[in-house]
């Protein structure tokens, strides 16, 4: 339950920073994640950003413009529309993942250099 | 791992392999390409910003997406007009733009430096430059054209915190800001659409194949058939069967058929032996022809189709001042085409002949500085042009030369020639077009018109008083030897223009005895009535033969005839040629393949509707005939006009019906006629069937494709069955996306009453709801009614509101 609860307020953090900094902040906020809470897998991490991304794709629909756009996307790209949105998600999920890895690395690092 | 996936990523963020977007920013969920879906349907009310806009302004879009645009003074009301432009076509805006700067390299790559050199080499963003420098600072036209720039670049300001269309995603690009000299580039290259032209190169070419005489008859000055736009005074159409001199043959014919190619005959840009296929049409009723009493207009201006629509609907009130509906090009400071409280208007091209090629004598045959005149050299003036990529990255350095006449250019036969073309040098259209809408009567209207000079149209016009008007609008250069269809010396200053035609002699009428005008790109003035050149090869009068047959039988016209006439099935050609094949066909009667060809031929009802089971037949047997009668001349470049096969039917043994691959036999009229309607029959059955098996439909054979600017399939509309074919007044060819790009018709009774469809929509945005929402009522035949409200409030169905107000 905590967890979840944690994954929620990640996927809001993330929802706002993307909104703010774009991929780039995300990638960040990942990172700062990473390093400071050693308790939350990278991968739940991840789990948070794939969700908020694509609660806020799910948010840009207008009257079923998003069902058009990913009508056209699929055209254009040779794949069925949805695919786009789940490439999307999966781009968060393992854009931040990584960057939580990469985070928590970089804590434990330095902490193994002075021993 | 996790340090490769973040380099992976960054990877295909910044640098992905072509032609994928950047990944990152392109998923994205606020800037990235998920914010076309946001900014897809307009919101129920909006607040937009316009630096320098002096009072606020009240937009209110309609059902059809259309903005009323209600303002207190005019350069606020094309402040706003180039905010809802750019709102809805953005990049429509941006492309058009940089294909008349010739700089799309920096758009689009490398892919796109032919095109750029092209526009570049013929002195087009020159020209543009010269025009906004000759606009007094303090003048109308360039407040206007300034305050369309700010309401482009107010809407370009918004989207900065946000995303941007979907073609700039998919390229990875962001908008520019829109300069003020982007309107002239945009003209300049709707004049290079309309004026280009390829005479003399198409003749000179024949002419060394099959003689002078023999190109002259075929690219003849007069159309063999009159049915101008100044009415002649005569009841029915004089035709004038000229006789066309047998070909020389002074250059062999290769083997496997098909003469030589007339190399750079055609300007590849522009369709190649299509011309029956195009066309624009326009004309007006006056009160005594109508159902209604009232003065009626029509007006289907045919184009190259694209989506975005080349056109854009708006509406523009300014108190006291202005009150216009109708089209306007993303990037023109005000309406085209379209109507106000008191007169409605209408263009076709004119096709004269506007550009004259001379072939210089110069000092140095590869990189020439100096050029020959009246016994004396002549400095050659340069310009170096710089094509960018992308990135700014340098792609190329061209020096284009000039000579006093205009760039100069090095042909592909080795000769240095220079254009001379009014486009390049005609005063802005800016200001007439902004005048236009102030006229009250068809007279202020044609007042107010002289001062537009490129490119030249045919106007018609029609006033609430019952007043119909029609004339030739433009720039017409004299000639010395009174001709341009022939590549004139250039080292004499003697073959150079000497004036202009007088306004008294452009083509016109108003109020003629036969109560309509109607103009269809024909030649527009009988040569017995004014024999001075205008133009030559001109476009099969078909339409122009149609319009006016409908007309002359209907006294009583109304509002839903004009719309119907716009999409008549039936073509004069057919009525013309059709008798031909059946009448050969019976002068084979033992041929057995012969007779059931006719037979299906004779079944035929005239009409290109789309269920139709025979015009597929016609149009594949004329096809035919002329690869057969004009083997002479290359299949695909400089084929001679349809009219031209109509006049030679009187000449049954004229060697042109002679086909080359048989010199063993010398064929005749009948047996042409015949060999073109079997092969017709068989092709159709080897690629479409059997005859009776539903394949042989028109919509199975013909549809029309209609592309994204950036030719992408899925953001297209391809495939689109249409009612016409070839000759008809809406006509459709195979290889063409020419169509009717706006279909209008007025009605000016006591309230001004318009109706209207162009294929398309209003936004340019692939995921609105607007973007190919009239294609189907527009594919029909039918138009919408177009809202006309004097006031905010009169405005009954209001989908969304936008409020403009000045920045602080």
């Amino acid at each position: 339950m905590r967890r979840l609860a944690l994954v929620l307020s990640c996927g809001v953090g993330f929802a706002a920073v993307t909104w703010l900094g774009g991929w780039w902040g995300a990638l960040v906020m990942a990172g700062i994640l990473g390093a400071m809470l050693q308790s939350f897998a990278p991968g739940l991490v991840g789990l948070a950003a794939g969700l908020a991304w694509l609660g806020m794709i799910l948010q840009a629909d207008r009257h079923g413009s998003l069902g058009r756009l990913l009508e056209r996307l699929g055209g254009v790209f040779g794949i069925p529309g949805w695919t786009i949105v789940a490439l999307a998600a999966g781009v968060a999920f393992l854009t931040c993942w990584s960057g939580a890895r990469v985070g928590s690395l970089l804590r434990r690092e330095p902490r193994t250099g002075n021993r | 791992m996790a340090v490769l996936v973040a380099a992976g990523l960054g990877g295909l963020s910044s640098a992905p392999p072509a032609p994928l977007p950047r990944l990152g920013p392109f998923l994205e969920p606020r800037r990235g390409v998920w914010d076309v879906a946001r900014q897809a349907e307009l919101p129920a009310s909006a607040l937009g910003m316009i630096p320098g806009l002096r009072r606020a302004v009240a937009v209110r879009y309609d059902d059809r997406g259309v903005p009323h645009i209600f303002a207190e003074n005019e350069p606020d009301a094309i402040r706003a007009l180039g905010y809802v432009v750019a709102r809805d076509r953005l990049f429509q805006l941006e492309l058009q733009a940089r294909a008349g700067a010739g700089t799309l390299t920096e758009l689009v790559g490398a892919r796109a430096l032919p095109l750029d050199r092209q526009t570049r080499g013929l002195g087009l963003p020159a020209a543009a430059e010269a025009r906004l420098a000759e606009l007094a600072d303090s003048g109308h036209a360039r407040a206007l054209i300034e305050a369309y720039a700010d309401g482009v670049n107010a809407w370009i300001a918004h989207l900065e915190t946000g995303g941007a269309p979907l073609e700039y995603q998919l390229l990875g690009r962001r908008p520019v800001r829109w300069a003020p000299i982007n309107t002239f580039h945009l003209l300049n290259q709707m004049g290079w659409t309309l004026t280009q032209s390829d005479l003399e190169d198409r003749k000179d070419a024949a002419a060394r194949i099959i003689g002078a005489a023999a190109a002259e008859a075929l690219y003849p000055r007069n159309s063999p058939i009159q049915e101008p736009l100044q009415p002649n005074g005569q009841r029915r159409p004089r035709e004038e069967m000229p006789t066309l001199p047998p070909p020389q043959l002074l250059a062999a014919i290769p083997p496997g058929g098909g003469g030589p190619s007339l190399s750079g005959a055609c300007v590849p840009t522009r369709f190649c032996g299509a011309r029956d296929a195009l066309g624009s049409n326009n004309w007006a009723v006056a009160p005594a022809r109508s159902a209604t009493g009232h003065a009626l207009l029509a007006g289907d201006p045919h184009l190259g189709l694209s989506v975005p629509a080349i056109w854009y609907e708006a509406h523009l009130v300014v108190a006291d001042s202005l009150d216009v509906y109708g089209v306007t090009i993303p990037g023109a400071p005000g309406v085209v085409i379209g109507f106000t409280r008191d007169v409605a208007w209408s263009f076709t091209n004119v096709e004269a002949d506007l550009q004259d090629r001379y072939l210089e004598v110069v000092d140095d045959s590869t990189a020439p500085s100096r050029y020959r005149l009246d016994g004396a050299w002549r400095p050659v003036g340069l310009r170096t042009e710089r094509y960018l990529g992308p990135n700014g990255q340098l792609l190329r350095t061209d020096t284009v030369r000039y000579t006093h006449r205009g760039p100069l250019s090095r042909a592909a036969d080795g000769r240095w020639r220079s254009l001379r073309w009014t486009a390049l040098e005609a005063p802005s259209s800016v200001e007439p077009l902004s005048r236009a809408p102030t006229a009250h009567t068809v007279g202020e209207w044609f007042a107010v018109m002289t001062g537009w000079l490129s490119p030249p149209q045919n106007m018609v016009v029609a006033d609430r008083a019952g007043t119909i008007g029609i004339r030739s609008t433009g720039r017409f250069p004299i000639r010395p030897a009174d001709r341009g269809d022939l590549l004139q010396r250039g080292d004499t200053s003697a073959t150079d223009w000497q004036g202009d035609w007088p306004v008294a002699e452009w083509p016109q009428a108003i109020n003629p005895p036969q109560g309509y005008l109607a103009s269809a790109n024909q030649q527009p003035v009988d040569p017995r009535v004014n024999r001075r050149y205008l133009g030559a090869n001109w476009y099969s009068p078909w339409r122009a033969l149609r319009i006016n047959a409908l007309l002359r039988a209907d006294s009583q016209v109304t509002v839903d005839d004009m719309r119907r006439f716009q999409t008549d099935p039936f073509s004069a050609a057919t009525e013309r040629l059709l008798p031909a094949f059946l009448a050969a066909a019976r002068q084979f009667p033992l041929h057995d393949s012969l007779q059931r060809a006719a037979a299906r031929l004779a079944e035929w009802d005239g009409r290109y509707t789309i269920d139709n089971p025979r015009a597929a037949l016609f149009e594949a047997a004329v096809s035919e005939l002329q690869l057969r009668l004009w083997d002479e001349l290359s299949p695909t470049n400089g084929r001679p006009a349809l009219v031209m096969v109509w006049a030679l039917l009187a000449d049954p043994d004229n060697p042109w019906w002679d086909d080359q691959r048989t010199p063993e036999v010398r064929e005749g009229r009948d047996q042409l006629l015949a060999a073109a309607l079997l092969v017709a029959d068989g092709k159709l059955q080897r690629e479409h069937g059997p005859p009776d098996a539903g394949g042989w439909r028109w919509d199975r054979v013909r549809s029309m494709d209609i592309y994204h600017l950036l030719r992408i399939p899925a953001l297209s509309a391809l495939g689109i069955p249409v009612q016409g074919g070839l000759g008809t007044i809406s006509p459709l060819s195979g290889g063409s996306d020419f169509g009717a790009s706006w279909r209008m018709v007025v009605d000016l009774g006591e309230e001004v009453r318009g109706w209207g469809i162009y294929p398309g929509g209003q936004s340019g945005n692939p995921a609105s709801s607007r973007y190919l929402d009239r294609l189907g009522a527009w594919r029909d035949g039918q138009l919408d009614t177009l809202r006309f409200p004097r006031r905010p409030s009169d405005l009954a169905r209001i989908t969304a509101t936008l409020s403009l107000e000045p920045a602080p």
